[in-house]
């Protein structure tokens, strides 16, 4: 493309362009050149990463979380149910980092969670994973999670990989439940994968997961 | 065309007891959600957000309520409230420099409303982590255009990183 003669200037001074700061007139080549560079300002930050829809699984990984582009990513978990019949089957989240699943207590969490009408403190300092709501759901019609998390910092390998989270739904005894809290692995690594199961890793899950990364510019 | 999150403003701000986020608020947007990260700040101290009116003027009327659950991972939890604060929201300000996380909502800051927020932060305190829900409101109909974040006892901030966007 011509130096001289583009976003309609003529000459060398041609502005510079960026988010938030386009200055000129555009034709669509020009456009999408500028989409491709991250230049054009178009709204729309919170950016989908990966949606599962998930029919029967222990274990559901997200590969491909662009931890190297997002510092704060969002996920929501929509109508997580079981197919054990009996309960204890508690969502929580596990990192792997640089492609290796870390599978020790390393994990610290502090939920609040209630059900059955009283409130209890439900916290670890050495964990398998980061719980969730933490309340128990079977195969009931009823019984589902439903949550939201922000993890923060999981692409900074100087920094611990954090998350906060709210879950509402019924539990195994027909309860409405409810958790909100936070977690972290206190490492300082980089974490390109997200894992959500059940605590015991054993039971078949399904219901519907997106995976946001939230953009930012300097 | 797009819609949902719409990015506004980034601040950073190092060794500096206070950061502020000036001219972020609108009559663009009602809902705004806010996210900030800190690092290598001192032990044992919290942080506070207040208001900013035209300009960088802080409000410092006292006609702010916030109650906050601090969740800990290795003890009980306790909870923690104020009324008639100057502060819109306290938070954690312990976090080592492996880092923190904060996300907050703020609604109806620059309309004809009382501000309302609601908000969620991790971090380390010692050892251990440390989590925070927290809600406030500004008991007033004052159209704020900024905000800022500050110690509690006027030690430094460090690696301070905020990010505004408008929910459209």
């Amino acid at each position: 493309m011509s130096k001289s003669n583009k976003y309609g200037y003529s000459g060398v001074n041609i502005p510079t362009q960026a988010f938030k700061s386009n200055v000129g007139k555009f034709d669509p080549a020009e456009i999408n050149e500028l989409v491709q560079e991250d230049k054009w300002t178009a709204f729309g930050q919170l950016e989908l990463i990966e949606t599962k829809t998930v029919t029967s699984s222990s274990l559901i990984t997200f590969n491909d979380i662009k931890s190297d582009i997002y510092n704060v990513h969002f996920m929501t978990l929509s109508n997580m149910k079981t197919a054990r019949s009996s309960g204890n089957i508690q969502l929580g989240i596990r990192f792997a980092e640089n492609g290796t699943l870390e599978t020790g207590t390393n994990y610290q969490f502090a939920v609040n969670r209630f059900q059955g009408g009283s409130f209890s403190d439900q916290n670890t300092t050495s964990f398998s994973r980061i719980g969730i709501g933490w309340y128990s759901i079977d195969n009931a019609t009823y019984n589902c999670e439903n949550s939201y998390v922000y993890f923060y910092n999981l692409g900074d390998s100087t920094k611990y990989s954090f998350t906060t989270s709210h879950s509402f739904g019924y539990n195994y005894q027909d309860q409405q439940a409810m958790g909100y809290g936070s977690g972290v692995l206190p490492q300082t690594s980089f974490v390109d994968q997200i894992q959500i199961s059940d605590y015991n890793t054993l039971d078949n899950l399904s219901g519907v997961i997106s995976l946001y990364g939230i953009k930012e510019y300097s | 065309m797009a819609t949902n999150l719409e990015f506004i403003k980034q601040v950073n701000g190092t060794s500096t007891a206070e950061v502020k986020v000036t001219n972020c608020f609108s009559d663009k947007y009602d809902i705004y959600y806010i996210t900030f990260s800190t690092s290598d700040d001192s032990v044992g101290t919290a942080t506070d957000m207040r208001f900013l009116t035209t300009g960088e003027t802080v409000d410092l009327t006292s006609d702010k309520d916030y109650a906050r659950q601090l969740l800990y991972a290795h003890t009980s939890f306790n909870n923690n409230n104020s009324s008639t604060n100057a502060n819109f929201w306290r938070g954690m300000g312990e976090a080592t420099e492996q880092g923190s996380g904060n996300s907050l909502y703020v609604f109806n800051p620059n309309n004809a409303s009382y501000t309302y927020g609601l908000g969620q932060s991790v971090g380390i305190t010692g050892s251990n982590m440390i989590g925070f829900k927290w809600i406030g409101c500004a008991k007033n109909t004052t159209q704020y255009t900024g905000f800022l974040i500050k110690t509690a006892d006027g030690t430094v901030l460090n690696n301070l990183d905020i990010l505004v966007y408008g929910v459209k």
